[in-house]
């Protein structure tokens, strides 16, 4: 009969086991969401960006608005998701008084006339950017995706996919303001 | 020639026009810039950045209109004179390094960029040291056979013997 294997043969395998089930482990639980790239744009200063307005000869950006809050949605007919959000954005205009400014994102102008007269319109001022320019100067790679920039032009939040009320809820209105979280009028 | 040779020869050539076909850049995007100079720096950017959209594919042969517009956005910035570092650090700074095919080397990632290195060495290692306790065996199992005969005669002349001590004690 062959006599068993030192004890000590043992150890170097079953380290690396350990080692490489702790490693695995880590990657498991830290791995992001597949295809979520969070905004690098969190905490810093918000691309200035100026677009036409939907159906008007003038233009809006961020110069307009300085000093206050605002929630950015991009957004566009061809997105279903959005049409899903719809509802939600509607009543956050409803109940709150944080603008809701629109970037309608390469769409054509026609078909954003028609989708908003026909769902109702939650934005404070609707932008448009055909070449999608400064959607990508804010990271923008799919819609929906909203943003909540603060007063002093830094982006606080964003989020990636539809806004439910839960997530207007737990990670919009916690950073607002009180006086912005309810329209008092 | 021989025909090993002439063989070898072939296989290379399909290798390089299989691999030269694997780049359809223009198939997808036929906006070419008129400067070869720039061309060329354009097209090795799009195949080293990511399409933001579908993840596993560069911006060069990715079709989704997302891509499309990141690369417009670099043939403008080539356009304005912008640097390749300019370029590739605005990306990451709109979507992080995800963008980068390569990332960067980093105190962060340096692990990644340097385990498969120290796995090699481990590995070199164990198979030295595997190697040479089998080369030992061997050595010590290829005596000549009447050697062999001769050690077993030896040990069973000793156990004899040891028998015999034993009897006499």
């Amino acid at each position: 009969m062959s006599p068993l294997p030192h004890p000590t043969k043992f150890v170097i395998p079953l380290a690396a086991f350990v080692l490489i089930a702790v490693v695995l482990a880590i990657g498991v639980k830290h791995s992001p969401e597949v295809g979520v790239i969070h905004s690098p744009l969190i905490g810093k200063q918000a691309p200035s960006w100026e677009l036409p307005v939907l159906d008007a000869k003038r233009t809006f950006g961020s110069k307009d608005l300085k000093g206050r809050w605002y929630v950015l949605n991009v957004w566009g007919t061809w997105c279903e998701t959005c049409r899903l959000e719809h509802r939600e954005l509607l009543a956050i205009g409803r109940e709150s008084a944080v603008p809701i400014i629109g970037i309608d994102w390469r769409d054509d102008d026609a078909q954003a006339d028609a989708y908003l007269n026909q769902l109702g319109n939650p934005y404070n001022t609707v932008t448009t950017d055909h070449e999608g320019r400064v959607a990508i100067d804010w990271g923008v790679y799919g819609a929906p995706e909203t943003f909540l920039v603060n007063p002093d032009g830094v982006v606080v939040y964003k989020q990636i996919g539809e806004m439910t009320p839960e997530v207007w809820q737990k990670e919009f209105l916690t950073r607002l303001p009180r006086e912005l979280m309810e329209r008092t009028s | 020639m021989s025909r090993a040779h002439l063989l070898a020869l072939c296989a290379c050539a399909l290798a390089g026009a299989l691999l030269f076909a694997a780049r359809p850049a223009h198939a997808v995007d036929p906006n070419q810039l008129s400067d070869p100079k720039l061309e060329a720096r354009y097209q090795t950017l799009i195949h080293e950045l990511r399409c933001v959209q579908c993840q596993n594919e560069t911006l060069a042969d990715s079709e989704v209109e997302v891509a499309g517009e990141l690369r417009a956005e670099i043939r403008s910035m080539l356009l304005a004179g912008k640097t390749d570092d300019q370029i590739l650090s605005y990306l990451v700074s709109r979507y992080t390094e995800f963008i980068l095919f390569k990332p960067e080397y980093s105190a962060r990632n340096a692990w990644l960029w340097l385990s498969p290195g120290v796995l090699l060495i481990i590995g070199v290692i164990v198979a030295w040291r595997v190697i040479r306790a089998r080369a030992a065996l061997v050595a010590s199992d290829t005596e000549p056979v009447e050697d062999d005969t001769g050690v077993q005669a030896a040990g069973g002349t000793r156990a004899a013997s040891g028998g015999e001590s034993a009897r006499h004690a």
